[in-house]
């Protein structure tokens, strides 16, 4: 109920290096970056460090690369650098669609996709859609860098795989491919998309004749991580994606692997029942997208 | 601010009835407001409020020792001392919701979460936090009690044992015949029950005060944002032993309140026993989770076995319905929301037979104050549900049954089966002028087309007053031993030395625009730009007038404010001419003001400016004509006609004017998830004579946003062992401006006969967005599985169960043919 800061030290390491040396040095450290999720934390004593090593200005943070198959993308870039990128407008739109509907100018200027995602909020937009699109992230610590895929990433609500010392550097997005599309629909609380209760996220390739030939199919708010609903997109798979073959697709969804919280935005009966409609609008808005850049 | 004296006055008669630009917007929009966080004082200090974390439990024991030892800590405070150093605030309800005992902090119990238990005060804000984490309180947790019908049961939880129940007040309203229109009805529609959620309008300016203590006078020095503070010194005085004239209220710019800063009192008592205590200036500004947790809710009120006796043409006769009203914790402001609803006892209908049996229980949540549209929107809240209900089991149109059963424009003044007189209106055509503003005809065709399409579009309408400048007596009611009738306001218009118009007024604006429409006021009496008139707002009962209604609350200002506004300035008028008359050896009657001079009409030579005036009178006496007595300070205290209500019949003119708001909206529901989105939103308003149309349309805005979050996304909710589960902006979905769909409006004016000037208070919006919402989604309902909406808060998740419940369930609602 109290809104204000715990005594902490801070420091603000000139390099990338420096950074990832006193987060496995210090006791208790935190890393603050855009601070608009942590921040709010810290004040309302949920949780806690002894001290904030402050990386938004890591210059190595910031860069935005075009690699051959995907884009590195920096953790320290802002929602609103990412929504000015060339390079993410040409090779994965969907990003800078889905990043402009978060919060406000305010906060886009803030925070930072590596805080959104080690954040890991159920309700927040980022892990759904980098999941489905394949994002693998780039991490480095004492001992190294290694690269940890969406689906291994993120773990459990506000927990990703993230081990003691270890700081994300770097987001992989692989780049569009031709005859693909993602699509990104929330169900929110209000009326614009601050607090996601459930949100879809999907990317399919078609094949030259217009079949689905690749589909993946994200939910969060189902359960304590994004999940892939795989028995969905094995039965979409080789269809024309017409409305019936998504309605026999999506009976096949095994109610199994939902596990839906219950909470003061939604029942967890109502986020079962409305998996299947927000994945199939994402679904939907996919193939839209995939089928504009076939015809166009 | 680009108006020049020449061009405007060249092409206006009158200041009043222009959207001039306000006055107060130049220092707001550069952040050079001063709220009461912004007043510093040397050695001040800052209290942290620790609070309870359960709906209801026993407090075993307090320590708070670690914690006076914490470094910077200069002293606390617990429930035992403040129950030492405190009278039980005063209650309003008569014996026995009158022996409920409130404290500033708790004492012996806490019935809500949230309450404060322990003030811990510091050299730093972030001292008196940390040393708070130090405070060990025993808690022995008891079963909390949520809604007001488990309060009401025999086996529940009491809250207040010396009570004996959980009854605050009850009483039966009962005007005309009910049951004589039953017996002439051809059907009785019966609504088992309907349910008028809880939220808060959300200001953006937390609750806040500082407090100093002077020991030589024994006076107390609060500046704060309490928006009524003289009924906040009735109830600290006594409670604390303090005389009230040394408790020296002062406001300045306020952030928002709706209603919601009255009670915050209980927060400044707190703040005035530690300044005597530690013999410092103490700070307090609250947080927004404490906001949430303890600031002051709106009435939650659930209203039962609802019987609409009407004719088969739809002619409503009358209503019966049960009323619960739960009012949190602690009453406070309450049990007068149990008689403000009958301020509009019919609403903008004719029906004359009401039986309304009415209970207020008490319950473990926060406690209510007076929030935007007050008690009489739960109520008119529940005549638009029954209307819309009425029309679709009658099969009826939504349209035609309310234009039929309408008070008609030629009826006004129009008195209501239990003495309130509507000043003046026309219904039937804001009405239409709603319709016209959202394309009614286009829709209804659309929704035609629409139907079977899986599209559902709704169109609703919400037809309410608002009523305003209130008669005091209507507390008798609740209580016939308070000594409280009418209402008034006081103001003080005088020249300064340099012959400058100064105005102030008892008012406490929060982003109404006092000084803007104060100014155009005296501006069009005096003879001068607005922008010559200085008006000081704030109240300052140390220096500056008021009376013991003073404040901003229940839309009244346009009234009563500019009432007072006006006749002081008339007396300053008069002094003037009387003064300017003597110089030129002319007749009063002879002297115009024109351009900040008195001069004899049609003799440029005779005239005089307001600094010779004022430079005779303050500077030059000697020189005054003989026999003149003028100050060029005048003070007048508007009051309104009022009489005492007939406490046994519940019977009086209860309100002086009554603005209209018609609201109308179109939406479409997405039957797969149940979100609404809003297609089209018209409000026509008929607020009598403008002052300043523009802010009368941004009223009109704000309480529509408001209203609109209200019906979609805000709920204050606890769970069913009270704690809150809403209690910031993570689960508190507060409306934004960006959630708010386009608005359009349009005014009519029908002036007030009996306000000063015509106007008629606004602002409070009657909860109109509430019951167009409402209605537009039992619209949706009809079409498909004819599902009552019997809830006023409608989340997606909640049309989307009322889009699936089964035909054959009990919709709670059943139409009886009348035998007889």
């Amino acid at each position: 109920m109290a809104l204000l800061l715990r005594e902490l030290e801070y420091v603000r390491p000139d390099s990338l290096e420096d950074a990832v040396r006193l987060l496995s040095e210090l006791p208790d450290a935190g890393l603050l970056a855009g601070g608009q999720s942590l921040i709010n934390v810290l004040k309302m004593r949920i949780g806690g460090y002894s001290t904030l090593i402050d990386i938004s200005r890591l210059r190595e943070l910031k860069a935005i690369e075009v690699g051959e198959k995907s884009l590195r993308v920096g953790a320290g870039v802002t929602y609103d650098e990412l929504m000015h990128s060339m390079e993410v407008s040409l090779h994965r739109p969907t990003l800078v669609d889905v990043v402009g509907r978060i919060a406000d100018p305010q906060v886009r200027n803030r925070g930072t996709l590596g805080g959104n995602c080690c954040y890991n909020d159920p309700t927040c937009h980022l892990p759904p859609i980098l999941t489905a699109i394949g994002t693998v992230f780039e991490a480095r610590g004492s001992h190294g860098t290694r690269m940890i895929p969406a689906s291994e990433f993120f773990v459990s609500y506000y927990q990703t795989s993230l081990g003691p010392g270890e700081m994300l550097v770097a987001l992989h997005v692989p780049k569009l491919k031709s005859r693909s599309g993602d699509g990104f629909v929330p169900l929110s609380v209000g009326g614009t998309d601050v607090l996601n209760i459930i949100a879809g996220a999907a990317t399919v390739t078609l094949a030259e004749e217009g079949g689905i030939e690749e589909v993946v199919i994200v939910v969060t708010g189902a359960s304590e991580r994004p999940i892939r609903l795989e028995s969905v997109e094995e039965g979409l798979k080789g269809t024309a994606g017409q409305p019936d073959d998504a309605d026999r697709a999506f009976s096949l969804l095994d109610l199994a692997l939902l596990d839906p919280p219950d909470d003061v935005h939604a029942s967890a009966e109502y986020r079962r029942d409305m998996v299947p409609v927000f994945t199939r609008r994402a679904l939907e808005q996919a193939m839209k997208n995939a089928r504009r850049g076939i015809h166009d | 601010m680009s108006q020049t004296l020449t061009e405007d006055k060249v092409s206006i008669k009158t200041w009043s009835g222009q959207s001039i630009p306000r006055k107060e917007d130049g220092r707001l929009v550069k952040g050079q407001g001063r709220f009461a966080d912004d007043i510093r004082r040397h050695h001040e200090a800052h209290v942290y409020l620790l609070r309870s974390p359960y709906g209801h439990a026993r407090i075993r024991a307090v320590d708070v020792s670690a914690a006076e030892a914490a470094p910077g800590v200069i002293a606390t405070l617990t429930g035992a001392e403040v129950h030492f150093l405190q009278k039980p605030f005063m209650q309003i309800a008569p014996l026995p919701g009158g022996y409920i005992e409130d404290y500033c902090l708790a004492v012996d119990k806490v019935r809500f979460m949230g309450e404060p238990v322990v003030a811990v005060l510091a050299e730093t804000a972030e001292a008196a936090r940390d040393a708070a984490d130090l405070v060990e309180v025993d808690y022995e947790p008891l079963p909390a009690l949520i809604t007001g019908e488990d309060a009401l049961k025999d086996d529940g939880p009491v809250l207040h044992g010396k009570v004996g129940s959980n009854v605050v007040w009850h009483g039966l309203y009962d005007w005309g015949s009910i049951d004589e229109a039953k017996r002439k009805a051809d059907k009785i529609v019966k609504i088992d029950r309907l349910h008028f959620h809880r939220f808060t309008s959300t200001p953006i300016e937390c609750n806040a005060a500082v407090v100093e203590y002077y020991p030589g006078s024994e006076e107390y020095t609060i500046w704060c944002n309490n928006t009524m503070p003289q009924f906040a010194a009735m109830f600290m005085g006594p409670a604390l032993g303090i005389p009230t004239d040394r408790m020296h209220f002062i406001t300045q710019d306020i952030g928002g309140s709706f209603g919601n800063k009255i009670t915050n009192y209980v927060y400044i008592a707190i703040c005035a026993i530690l300044a005597k205590k530690s013999g410092r200036p103490v700070r307090w500004t609250e947080y927004r989770t404490d906001h949430i947790l303890g600031g002051s809710h709106g009435n939650e009120r659930t209203f039962l076995d609802i019987e609409v006796p009407v004719k088969n043409d739809g002619t409503i006769l009358g209503i019966d319905a049960r009323a619960i009203d739960d009012c949190g914790a602690y009453p406070r402001y309450e049990p007068l929301g149990s008689v403000i609803w009958s301020q509009v006892v019919p609403g903008a209908y004719q029906f004359r037979n009401v039986r309304v049996d009415y209970t207020q229980v008490v319950t473990n949540k926060c406690p209510v104050g007076p929030n935007r549209g007050y008690s009489r929107l739960q109520h008119l809240w529940m005549l638009e549900r029954v209307i819309d209900i009425v029309a679709h089991e009658l099969n009826l149109d939504a349209v035609a049954i309310r234009k039929q059963n309408y008070i008609q424009p030629e009826q006004m003044p129009y008195e209501t089966p239990n003495g309130c007189v509507y000043d003046s209106g026309d219904y039937p055509r804001c009405l239409d002028l709603a319709l016209d503003l959202i394309h009614y005809d286009h829709w209804r065709q659309r929704q035609r087309e629409l139907s079977g399409t899986g599209k559902l579009i709704g169109i609703g309408i919400g037809s309410t007053l608002d009523s305003g400048t209130n008669n005091f007596g209507q507390a008798r009611i609740i209580n016939h031993d308070l000594p409280f009738s009418g209402n008034g306001e006081v103001s003080n218009v005088k020249l300064d030395l340099y012959g400058e118009v100064v105005v102030t007024i008892g008012t406490t604006p929060q982003g109404q625009g006092h000084e803007t429409t104060a100014a155009q006021v005296v501006a069009d009496l005096l003879g001068l730009h607005p922008d010559q008139v200085r008006v000081l707002i704030g109240h300052d009962n140390g220096r500056n007038v008021y009376t013991g209604f003073s404040g901003t609350y229940a839309s009244q200002f346009a009234v009563t404010g500019l009432g007072a506004v006006r006749g002081a300035a008339l007396k300053l008028k008069n002094e003037i001419e009387l003064l300017a008359a003597g110089i030129f050896g002319a007749a009063p009657d002879a002297i115009e003001l024109v351009d900040g001079t008195a001069r004899v009409k049609g003799k440029a030579e005779m005239a005089i400016p307001f600094i010779g005036l004022a430079n005779i009178v303050f500077a030059n006496n000697a020189t005054i004509p003989d026999g003149l007595d003028v100050s060029l300070n005048c003070t007048y205290t508007y009051r309104p006609s009022f009489k005492i209500p007939d406490v046994e019949r519940k019977f009086g003119n209860l309100t002086l004017t009554y603005a209209t708001q018609i609201h109308a909206c179109v939406i479409e529901v997405d039957e797969a998830t149940g979100e609404t989105k809003i297609l089209e939103y018209g409000a026509a308003d008929d607020s009598g004579t403008l002052i300043h149309p523009q802010i009368v349309e941004g009223q009109v805005h704000g309480a529509a946003g408001l209203g609109i979050g209200a019906a979609l996304y805000e709920a204050l909710e606890y769970d069913a062992e009270g704690q809150m589960i809403s209690p910031n902006f993570y689960a508190y979905k507060a409306v934004t401006a960006v959630d708010v769909p386009m608005i359009k409006t349009a005014a009519i004016e029908s002036p007030s006969p009996f306000s000063p000037n015509g106007a008629k208070g606004m602002g409070e919006g009657g909860g109109a967005p509430l019951h167009a919402i409402c209605s537009a989604l039992q619209d949706v309902m009809y079409q498909r599985t004819r599902a009552i909406v019997s809830d006023s808060y409608n989340p997606a998740e909640r049309v989307y169960r009322l889009l699936r419940q089964s035909e054959t369930a009990n919709r709670g609602v059943h139409v009886i043919e009348n035998r007889a």
